[in-house]
């Protein structure tokens, strides 16, 4: 059951850069549109679960596409309309771990302590939303 | 040398100064500028007492539903608070600055094991390693141990289970996020496994495994989401109703010409205020510290994987996160009313331990036994996390604890190692 004792067998997700090199420019090219077309969404409606739901869906597709930084900027800001605990939560919850382990590898403390505190902003957004699911 | 002398004997003896000293090293390895180290220890000096004045209060509540208690059910009524267990431990019985160093010491260890071996934990619930810190420094002073020894073991044993806990969970935690990128850093771990364990036996596996269907908690649950309320909701009617059975004759000796009643209501009020002032204390305490030193250990240990607090993985299974909460309820009243058969202590039930540990361990009886494990699982695991604090009450007693008992289990396990283990072995030199 546990592999404790056993050597560290490399784990089967690819590479982030594979990835995002597995996508072709046929592929790239219908993403762009997907978030085009959202954007046009975003600035048709003000309901927060609507809004919420097209910010999600543009910061996964932003990830897709490796733009970190726009990923989070939209899942954040999916989290401000409403708070879920959905793709788009686990997504930025990713995120932050692999900004905060860029900030490590780096050695800025500043930028640890950055990224840690919204990890720590996440865990109370998870208590909140299971106790109080719609 | 007298100056040192009255240094050692006078300052570095009071726990308050020592944890203010211990963050002041952390903002000072962090580069801070002066006004930040100096607010930063003042803050952390400033939680210490606040910590010790929710203690008292504490204390003062319990001593009293420990009488009404015994005069009610002829027994010994325990009420599971780690908090109330580091509240006395670090005030009542002066172990404070023992709690303090060994706090530093699991910090410590747990970069050094990190940064040395391949197990890249690094467990990051700054609450949670006090409650380790108070429990592995009261069981440690128990078994005979004293000055840097208690301290240096305290804090090796502390920091091989912050490595250990998150590194045993993680093949199930794996499982259930689909990444290695983060670890469970609670210290209810080996309650989780237990539960997985039970799942496995009586789940379902293969392709009869059957997802837990849409549950959600009712509206009136939403007091969960705030600790001093979902304490208050227990407390509240358990010091009337023991009130009540402790009869009016014998409870208004203790009330002082108040309402019998009336007095056992303030007193359960009291006992949630001793929380909060506590809770407010230990957040004040561990604000500068805890920041500080993970931001250390993830430098010194750039490729760690952060063991997180429990509630982040809720996520990933929500309705199992719910269903572990009800079943974990349901052991834990089920233990209650039968472990005093067996002649320990009634323990009562603690509502947000049954949530998060409850909830946490639903998630592990899901992904090992689907939903029939996590139903048999949860009510196991209830059923198991009373029983090892009801292990431990007579020596809580025998210590000078007042009607109090902890409850993280993997805490729990360190202090009967030390019981069981340890302390026989160091015994015989």
């Amino acid at each position: 059951m546990f592999s404790f004792f056993k050597r560290n067998k490399p784990h089967s997700e690819a590479p982030k850069s594979e990835i995002k090199s597995c996508l072709t420019s046929e592929q790239i090219a219908q993403i762009e549109q997907s978030i085009t077309q959202i954007q046009q969404q975003i600035a048709d409606t003000d309901d927060a679960s609507t809004l919420a739901a097209l910010y999600e869906k543009t910061g996964i597709f932003y990830q897709q596409l490796d733009h970190i930084d726009l990923a989070i900027e939209n899942l954040e800001i999916s989290l401000q309309h409403k708070k879920t605990i959905g793709e788009g939560y686990k997504m930025l919850m990713s995120l932050y771990n692999q900004k905060r382990a860029d900030a490590a590898k780096n050695g800025s403390l500043a930028d640890i302590d950055f990224w840690m505190n919204k990890m720590d902003a996440m865990r109370n957004i998870a208590k909140q939303v299971t106790i109080q699911r719609d | 040398m007298n100056v040192i002398n009255f240094i050692i004997d006078n300052i570095l003896t009071q726990a308050s100064i020592t944890i203010s000293l211990i963050a002041m090293l952390g903002l000072i390895l962090q580069k801070k500028s002066i006004g930040q180290i100096l607010s930063g220890t003042l803050k952390t000096l400033l939680g210490f007492q606040v910590l010790n004045a929710g203690s008292s209060i504490i204390v003062g509540s319990l001593t009293y539903f420990g009488q009404i208690f015994t005069a009610g059910f002829a027994m010994q009524g325990i009420i599971p608070s780690i908090e109330a267990i580091n509240g006395q431990a670090m005030n009542q019985l002066g172990l404070g600055r023992d709690i303090a160093l060994t706090f530093l010491m699991i910090f410590i260890f747990n970069i050094l094991i990190a940064r040395f071996t391949r197990w890249k934990y690094i467990f990051l619930t700054g609450q949670a390693i006090l409650w380790m810190a108070t429990m592995t420094t009261v069981f440690g002073s128990v078994a005979g141990l004293t000055g840097v020894t208690l301290i240096l073991v305290g804090g090796l044993i502390g920091a091989i289970f912050a490595v250990l806990m998150p590194a045993i969970a993680q093949p199930i935690i794996r499982k259930v996020t689909g990444s290695n990128d983060i670890a469970l850093g609670h210290f209810c771990t080996i309650g989780y496994l237990f539960e997985a364990g039970v799942a496995y036996a009586v789940g379902e596996k293969g392709e009869n495994k059957r997802s837990i269907e849409d549950m959600k908690l009712p509206k009136s649950f939403e007091f969960l989401q705030d600790t001093y309320l979902s304490v208050m909701v227990v407390m509240v009617p358990l010091y009337i109703i023991t009130a009540l059975f402790a009869g009016e004759n014998y409870a208004s000796t203790l009330s002082g010409g108040q309402n019998y009643v009336i007095y056992a209501f303030t007193q359960s009020i009291i006992f949630v205020v001793g929380i909060y002032v506590l809770l407010a204390g230990v957040r004040l305490l561990l604000g500068e510290i805890v920041p500080a030193f993970r931001g250390i250990a993830m430098k010194i240990v750039p490729n760690a994987i952060p063991a997180l607090d429990c509630p982040v993985f809720f996520p990933y299974s929500p309705n199992a996160v719910i269903l572990g909460f009800i079943t974990t309820s349901i052991g834990t009243v089920i233990a209650m009313l039968t472990l005093p058969i067996f002649g320990l202590a009634m323990i009562l039930p603690g509502m947000l331990t049954n949530f998060f540990a409850g909830g946490t361990a639903g998630i592990f009886g899901n992904a090992v036994g689907g939903r029939r494990g996590a139903l048999i699982g949860g009510i196991a695991h209830g059923f198991f996390i009373t029983l090892l604090p009801a292990l431990l009450v007579t020596i809580f007693t025998q210590m000078g604890f007042v009607n109090a008992t902890a409850t993280d289990v993997d805490t729990v396990t360190v202090a009967l190692l030390y019981a069981w283990i340890l302390g026989p072995i160091l015994k015989h030199f």
